[in-house]
């Protein structure tokens, strides 16, 4: 027979009251239906993924997530620094107005081209002058405001990948941008 | 603190416990429910997240050294949706750290056993363990911290713990700071958990029924769970409008109630801004109190002895759910839940076991018909249950002779590798046979792997004897009342009457059936 809880002294029954309390607090945290109310910060298992699979696309939910909350952009960033096949920081201030056209670092070129089949195209280029284990699949950048761009690559065609995009594409736009970082994935 | 407090939790603390909850993949969620429960358990107990801190900090040490190159390469074991098993745990640092050879102080700085990864420390001559059955709640700890804290505070530490020559009070550094960081984080957070309504209001009815106005343990039973669910749950916003709530709560203040050696190591925790941390002392001090109950349980001791329960271990059911063998279907684990966990209290209270299993699930049915076509719920509150009380005791008592299986074939495996220690030895020709019949028999992924005799499934196997034994000993004596109580049926439809009467009237339909009362 257990001791009746008349038999208890007074910091035994706190104890036990306190115990329960916490029990049933853990059980109902864990088992409710329903997120709790409000915008819900993207969760670092998704922000992972994104930064460090080749092959996962970023989603527009998660880019703007990522813009919105600085804890997630953060992580972002390291991951994808520590991750990438190669990682262009911010750039020195660009001599042209309109921003850079070109950007280099460990054996890989980014420069931007106009295209002849429409004014407001340009052609994305990457070259990678080294011979490689690992090859990049996809191109991100960071700007200094504002979502993190993804785009996939390409095969490359001779070291070359190359991607066509609107001059005013937000990808463009951040890699003119000396500001932006940018990683190749 | 950010929004409405709930059981001791803010918005952000009840919306990153939610976020955990989600993770998964095609193969369901990463982390089971009974590990994001001892997860919720520990964030809310003052500081009973610092022992926690100081194993996380080994782990993330033996990640780093298990995992490729990179700086982040520990990310990659906490990020894997195989995390939150054990099974898959084993597996990943059998592939990639080197075995233990022994000794104490020399050899490389993490290595891996059977049952545990083992570090060293420079100027500690002891080595650390940290079992492979605690790291689902580390890694969804770690998770948590992830998601909750700045990256850079998590990356810098996990950066200084992959350092080979690491030193014992470096270690207890960034321990101790990391433990300030989620202390820090915490604190901001929660409020203690003091909310005892429930418990006054089920005290009071349990007072009330006995003598002299007093209560015990065994004053919770059948009729007494019933009668205060017919009670409580039509009382305006009652927190205990279904039975299986209800029940289940009693089954907590039974736990609460219960002299337990184990819970011991928790009188008076210490709430955090509390006089421990007022005296300077340091938070994640290596000597605290309940480290070691973070230690595999099987680690020690003959394995078939089954698992010495602790705060902090697995149970048998996480233990077996989580192992790379699957010993039991998902329909099964689920059957299990509310022996593994509260098995020493439900003997007495089989026939709520069974009112909660059948009659739970059918208001659970007229929950979700009320949201979506509120003019069907009246057929549901008077329609029997899906399940029967006599199948229900049958597919447990099935379980028992599945468990008994798993054990055989496990004998015969392990004798068959010449392994399993003096309690394989001792049994006869006749046992083993049927051991290998049974091993031969099981279609069960893994189970190849096992009849191959690979050295990794073996392991797994031992590491979840403990685990079969002690989950057998909490469901043998249930099946063995619910024998006793067979058959089951008149039970089941003096029941009907009287939860279709209770449903009428919870739920406001008007077909309700006359009907007695059961005890």
């Amino acid at each position: 027979m257990s001791p009746s809880w008349g038999t208890l002294s007074e910091p035994e029954r706190a104890r036990r009251r306190r115990r329960f309390a916490l029990d049933v607090a853990a059980d109902a945290l864990v088992a409710r239906e329903a997120p709790p109310e409000g915008v819900r910060p993207p969760r670092f298992d998704q922000i992972y993924e994104a930064a460090r699979d080749p092959r996962a696309a970023l989603t527009e939910p998660l880019a703007a997530a990522l813009a919105a909350d600085d804890r997630a952009r953060t992580a972002f960033e390291a991951l994808l620094r520590d991750g990438a096949v190669c990682w262009f920081p911010v750039a020195a201030a660009a001599a042209s107005p309109t921003g850079l056209d070109a950007r280099e670092e460990s054996g890989f070129r980014i420069w931007l081209r106009p295209s002849s089949a429409g004014a407001d195209q340009v052609y994305v280029l990457i070259r990678d002058r080294e011979e490689r284990d690992v090859r990049p699949m996809a191109i991100i950048a960071l700007p200094p405001a504002g979502p993190p761009v993804c785009a996939p690559l390409p095969e490359d065609i001779d070291g070359v990948y190359q991607l066509i995009e609107r001059e005013d594409s937000p990808l463009v736009r951040a890699i003119r941008d000396p500001a932006s970082k940018v990683a190749l994935r | 603190m950010t929004g409405r407090i709930l059981h001791g939790a803010d918005e952000v603390l009840q919306g990153a416990l939610w976020d955990l909850g989600q993770i998964g993949d095609e193969n369901g969620p990463k982390y089971p429910d009974a590990v994001l429960r001892r997860l919720a358990a520990k964030v809310l107990e003052g500081r009973a997240h610092e022992p926690l801190v100081f194993r996380l900090c080994h782990l993330a040490r033996a990640a780093a050294f298990a995992a490729e190159e990179g700086s982040m390469g520990w990310l990659e074991f906490f990020c894997d949706p195989g995390a939150g098993r054990a099974g898959w745990a084993a597996g990943w640092f059998h592939a990639r750290l080197p075995a233990e050879g022994g000794g104490s102080s020399e050899g490389p700085p993490v290595t891996r056993g059977a049952a545990e990864v083992v570090l060293r420390y420079s100027s500690r001559a002891e080595p650390v363990t940290v079992s492979f059955g605690a790291m689902p709640l580390l890694a969804a700890f770690m998770e948590f911290l992830l998601n909750t804290l700045p990256f850079d505070s998590l990356g810098g530490a996990a950066s200084s713990l992959s350092r080979p020559d690491l030193g014992w009070r470096e270690l207890q550094d960034t321990a101790n700071a990391l433990s300030r960081s989620v202390y820090a984080w915490l604190r901001e957070h929660t409020r203690p958990v003091q909310d005892s309504r429930q418990f006054d209001v089920m005290a009071r009815f349990l007072a009330e029924r006995g003598e002299g106005d007093d209560f015990a343990i065994e004053d919770i039973d059948d009729a007494a769970v019933l009668a205060f669910w017919r009670g409580a749950s039509l009382e305006p916003e009652t927190e205990f409008r279904t039975f299986r709530k209800t029940f289940r709560t009693f089954l907590r203040l039974a736990e609460a109630l219960r002299e337990d050696a184990w819970r011991e190591g928790i009188d008076g925790p210490e709430v955090l801004g509390g006089a421990m941390e007022r005296a300077g002392r340091e938070p994640a001090d290596p000597s605290s109190p309940g480290l070691d109950r973070m230690r595999a349980p099987w680690s020690v001791g003959d394995p078939w002895e089954g698992v010495a329960e602790g705060e902090d271990a697995p149970s048998p059911l996480e233990v077996l759910a989580g192992s790379e063998i699957k010993f039991l279907l998902a329909s099964e684990v689920k059957r299990l839940t509310l022996v593994d966990a509260h098995g020493p209290f439900l003997p007495p209270l089989v026939r709520s076991l069974l009112r909660d299993t059948c009659f739970g699930q059918a208001q659970g049915r007229i929950s979700q018909g009320l949201r979506a076509n509120p003019a069907a719920v009246a057929a549901l509150t008077g329609a029997p249950p899906a399940t029967g009380y006599d199948e229900e005791a049958e597919s447990l008592g099935a379980l028992m002779v599945h468990l008994d299986d798993l054990m055989l074939a496990t004998v015969a495996a392990l004798a068959a590798a010449e392994d399993g220690g003096e309690t394989v030895r001792r049994l006869d020709f006749e046992t083993l046979g049927r051991g290998r019949r049974l091993l031969k028999g099981l279609r069960r992924r893994g189970f190849d792997r096992v009849r191959a005799g690979e050295p990794e499934a073996l392991d797994d196997l031992r590491r979840t004897i403990p685990a079969m034994v002690a989950l057998r000993q909490r469901l043998a004596p249930v099946c063995a009342r619910l024998r006793e109580g067979a058959p089951w049926d008149m039970l089941q439809r003096e029941d009907e009457d009287v939860f279709a009467e209770q449903f009428a009237r919870i739920y406001g339909t008007t077909d309700a059936r006359e009907g007695g009362a059961a005890s």
